[in-house]
């Protein structure tokens, strides 16, 4: 049986929330240094074993023009959330289980913890990891159909799935709050000395804390905190609304069965910052998305913006197809 | 990472050519141990008849081997014949046991039902009468000789109940129980309350 204690999700992949700048702001550095030098920033990968090759530079690039400009570090979080958001989508399509939603979410931010999106476009791999998702928690679909089922090309699963794994650093084992609300559940009814009422509305609370837990998931909170952490903070959320037992109780009764150093303070203290951070998530719409997009597709072929400018300067006398074009862009 | 060589219909049919080219080595190169003196010879000849079915498949050498099995085809016509001949004779009478076989279930549960010793015996040997009698090879007859008292077994049926029993049983007898994934839920949740 898998234990969290010896995992490497434990072990490796909780960060602090100044290694996670340092991270993202390290990628996005990388990505503006090869767009300066090469005139763009896509990545050709092998898709054999994920070895890199720098592009080849623009016939018409000069070194140090600033022709392009980089995505911020700001604009490059709001792509994450919105594909991140799409893998969700994607998984409700194709009805996954919540737990392998949850692993593809956290293979695709372990992913850009390395890696900038002007490097590899979030599209290609968020199937990518929706792929090694399902087959690391063993519900396999075969690349064929994912790719049919959403009018993608299965080549391109296929062709990113070696440098996702390494990436990843092969850790493949990834721990969702969802079984961990299970067991609080089932703890809590004997905390209550449930009878039957009570069990209905314990199982609504589980429901509404499943509910908040996929909300989380789109937040940094699950780099920054464990499962478990994550799963108290949303069940004390759903007990807010449900109302169902003393939750500070409950937690000192879980803390007395625990051998732990933490006051039980700083542990509220976690929970509530858990709850901040999924209060203050805003998913961006297509529409917030437009712009981030062109600018991205300029940076990963240049020679886009050109033909983007011809366009313009042909109907800059006819704005409204202007501001159709603009949007059959998107 | 999986490397497509070819589209799947490459594939079926590479898969179908082999078939064809395999059954008619078989048909032409039929000869059983009991045509060779040794086990050794018997050995070689699968061996050489490997080889070339192989390079057939490969498309290696390919006339020269046609031309060996159209010469091999002439000078064993006779035996080729009588093999086939006897092949088709030992499938008509496995057949016809098969056939035969029905009745004697069908004898055996009546004697089974009549809770008598002897008769019961009788019925089970007489289920092997045709492998006894003119058949140097007995062959399979593919039906299992029915279980006495297999009415009684409580899972069978398929009334909802029984279902879900099977289904519980099953899981049980791969170790699995109900109280596995609560305690490995409470586990999870208790184990990473902290760094």
């Amino acid at each position: 049986m898998a234990d969290f204690r010896t995992s490497t999700h434990r072990e490796r992949w909780i960060f602090q929330t100044n290694d996670l700048m340092d991270r993202w702001g390290a990628a996005n550095q990388r990505a503006t240094e090869t767009l300066v030098q090469y005139g763009t920033t896509r990545l050709k990968v092998d898709p054999v074993d994920g070895s890199l090759s720098y592009p080849e530079p623009a016939p018409d690039h000069v070194v140090g023009s600033s022709g392009v400009k980089p995505l911020s570090c700001e604009e490059e979080r709001l792509m994450r959330v919105f594909y991140e958001q799409k893998i969700q989508e994607v998984c409700s399509a194709f009805k996954f289980p919540h737990k392998i939603q949850a692993t593809a979410i956290i293979y695709f931010k372990r992913f850009y913890l390395q890696w900038s999106v002007m490097e590899h476009h979030p599209k290609h791999i968020m199937l990518t990891c929706i792929y090694s998702s399902c087959k690391v928690e063993e519900n396999h679909v075969s690349a064929e159909e994912l790719g049919k089922g959403i009018q993608q090309d299965h080549q391109i699963i296929l062709n990113n799935e070696m440098i996702v794994l390494k990436s990843l650093d092969f850790d493949l084992i990834v721990y969702a709050p969802y079984r961990s609300i299970e067991g609080f559940v089932d703890d809590m009814e004997d905390f209550c000395r449930a009878g039957n009422g009570e069990h209905q509305r314990l199982q609504d609370l589980r429901q509404t804390a499943i509910s908040q837990v996929d909300k989380m998931m789109l937040t940094d909170a699950p780099l920054l905190y464990t499962p478990g952490q994550l799963a108290l903070a949303a069940l004390h959320k759903s007990n807010d609304m449900h109302k169902i037992l003393n939750f500070e109780r409950y937690l000192e009764s879980v803390f007395s069965r625990q051998h732990s150093d933490c006051p039980i303070e700083q542990f509220v203290g976690s929970i509530n910052m858990i709850n901040y951070l999924v209060e203050q998530l805003k998913i961006p719409t297509p529409k917030d998305m437009r712009h981030i997009d062109r600018k991205l597709k300029h940076c990963l072929d240049p020679s886009s913006q050109d033909e983007h400018k011809k366009k313009e300067k042909k109907s800059k006398h006819k704005s409204k197809r202007a501001a159709n074009e603009a949007q059959l862009d998107s | 990472m999986v490397v497509v060589s070819s589209g799947g219909g490459g594939g079926g049919n590479a898969w179908a050519k082999e078939m064809t080219i395999r059954r008619r080595m078989a048909s032409i190169f039929n000869k059983t141990q009991d045509h060779f003196s040794c086990l050794k010879d018997y050995n070689d000849y699968l061996e050489e008849v490997e080889d070339m079915t192989f390079n057939l498949i490969e498309g290696i050498d390919v006339e020269e081997i046609e031309a060996k099995i159209a010469r091999y085809q002439q000078e064993n016509a006779e035996q080729i014949y009588l093999s086939r001949a006897k092949r088709a004779e030992d499938l008509a009478a496995a057949l016809k046991a098969s056939r035969m076989n029905p009745g004697k279930a069908a004898a055996s549960d009546t004697a089974a039902g009549s809770s008598q010793g002897i008769s019961s015996s009788a019925g089970v040997q007489g289920q092997y009468a045709p492998a006894a009698v003119g058949m140097s090879q007995p062959r399979p007859t593919g039906m299992a000789p029915q279980p006495i008292g297999g009415s009684s077994d409580p899972l069978q049926g398929d009334d909802e109940e029984t279902m879900r029993l099977r289904a519980e049983r099953g899981a049980r007898a791969g170790g699995w129980t109900i109280e596995m994934g609560k305690r490995r839920a409470l586990e999870e949740a208790f184990s990473s309350i902290f760094i």
